[in-house]
């Protein structure tokens, strides 16, 4: 309606052909004085709208972070087994990788190529092609470097004092993040590498234990053990509790050799074989001699 | 006759448990006992088809002082023979023998940060045995 009005009084100001002389109006100036007195006001950025463009301007802002982030960061894949049995995977970079149970790992791939693995609990990774790009794998305070094919066994449940890196093939470069990256012990083909999660202290050496892919293959191998170091491997590889009433007992040697049996057959066999006892009481087993 | 059996059954069970028992008598008779802060302790054997040598490699760090007991119950410290070196060149140790406690303490203070080697010889190299090796922390400077 106001607009109508003004533009009426626009077109009367500007029929008139002339005005009274002496005097210094103009149509222009007139129509000027006219938009002066009653044109709009501009109105002070009101607080509603100063809160709009803010939010407006936040969310563009989030939404500009998040296309960049996932621009130079690549997506992080999680893989979990579950705590009664062992899950095998091929990764997109091609190494195979067989997840104990009650394992979880998190690898990322960038477009360079670089590798990236965080795993908590026990795997065992076949890397079958040297890689091209960094090859990492980060447990604890543990850092691995892949640097050529390479098959090793990570153990690294949280509850070990230790994360064991045994390499089966080929070899790694194994650091302590605390001591740094320069400080790294070559571990080769039949050698393991210790990481102490207590003390960053990173040790390496002959591997000695042959049952350290029993979780993988099912095969227990008992050669002159002690009885002590056979009934911790029984208690890691079934999770059950054993405990040993006589010291005598714990320096006793075994020897023996399990393929995929049962814990009732092992404890049966063991007893068989040797000069010891074994009782049952729901889970927790006791030995001592006969 | 029963007592016999049991007799022999039980000196067959400690002959045949001499070369593995290193480890366990270690943690119940050195391990609590022994001066310093434990880091690590870990079982070498010697085998007869073997040369006798065992290394292992370890990081150490720059102006701690590090005690590496050799805890031996079956065969005598002086059998037993303990180096270290990095870069190829022998580090300085200072040993000190307790025989009555059957274990040899070899102290060294590191210049470097850095990887080293340590290599355990068993001098008569024909006998099944074994020592426990453990490192200790002495002091940080």
């Amino acid at each position: 309606m106001k607009s109508n009005i003004d533009n009426i009084f626009r077109d009367k100001i500007s029929n008139l052909s002339s005005v009274p002389e002496g005097t210094s109006w103009t149509p222009e100036k007139g129509w000027n004085e006219y938009k002066k007195a009653h044109g709009k006001r501009i109105k002070p950025f009101s607080k509603v709208a100063l809160f709009t463009a803010s939010a407006a301007a936040t969310v563009a802002i989030i939404i500009a972070l998040s296309i960049s982030t996932n621009v130079f960061s690549p997506k992080v894949i999680i893989a979990t087994s579950p705590a009664d049995s062992t899950k095998e995977l091929l990764l997109p970079n091609g190494s195979k990788v067989w997840m104990n149970k009650n394992s979880t790992i998190a690898y990322s791939i960038r477009k360079s190529g670089e590798f990236n693995l965080k795993l908590e609990g026990e795997v065992y990774i076949e890397i079958t092609e040297e890689p091209n790009a960094p090859y990492t794998i980060k447990t604890g305070s543990a850092v691995i470097a892949v640097k050529s094919a390479t098959k090793l066994n990570v153990r690294a449940y949280p509850n070990d004092t230790d994360i064991d890196i045994t390499v089966r093939d080929g070899s790694v470069s194994v650091s302590d993040n605390i001591l740094g990256k320069g400080l790294a012990l070559l571990v080769t083909k039949g050698n393991y590498c210790s990481v102490s999660r207590a003390n960053s202290f990173v040790f390496a050496t002959v591997n000695t234990n042959e049952n350290y892919l029993a979780w993988k293959t099912g095969k227990l191998i008992f050669n002159e053990t002690p009885m002590a170091t056979v009934t911790q491997i029984l208690r890691q590889y079934y999770g059950k509790e054993i405990t040993i009433t006589d010291d005598s007992v714990a320096y006793y040697s075994y020897t023996g050799t399990f393929n995929n049996a049962s814990f009732d057959n092992v404890l049966a066999q063991i007893q068989l074989d040797s000069i010891i006892e074994m009782s049952k009481d729901g889970n927790v087993v006791t030995i001592s001699k006969k | 006759m029963k007592t016999l059996l049991g007799t022999l059954i039980l000196l067959f069970a400690i002959q045949t448990a001499s070369t593995a028992q290193c480890s366990i008598n270690f943690e119940k008779e050195y391990k609590d006992k022994l001066e310093g802060a434990y880091l690590k302790d870990f079982e070498v054997k010697n085998r007869p088809d073997s040369d006798g040598i065992t290394k292992f490699s370890v990081i150490l760090r720059e102006g701690i002082k590090y005690i590496i007991y050799v805890t031996n119950p079956s065969v005598p410290i002086a059998d037993v023979k303990l180096t270290v070196t990095r870069n190829e060149q022998y580090v300085n140790l200072k040993r000190t023998v307790n025989s009555a406690e059957k274990y040899a303490a070899y102290s060294v203070k590191i210049k470097e940060t850095g990887a080293y080697n340590l290599y355990i010889e068993f001098r008569d190299k024909s006998i099944k045995s074994c020592v426990t090796v453990a490192l200790y922390l002495e002091d940080i400077e």
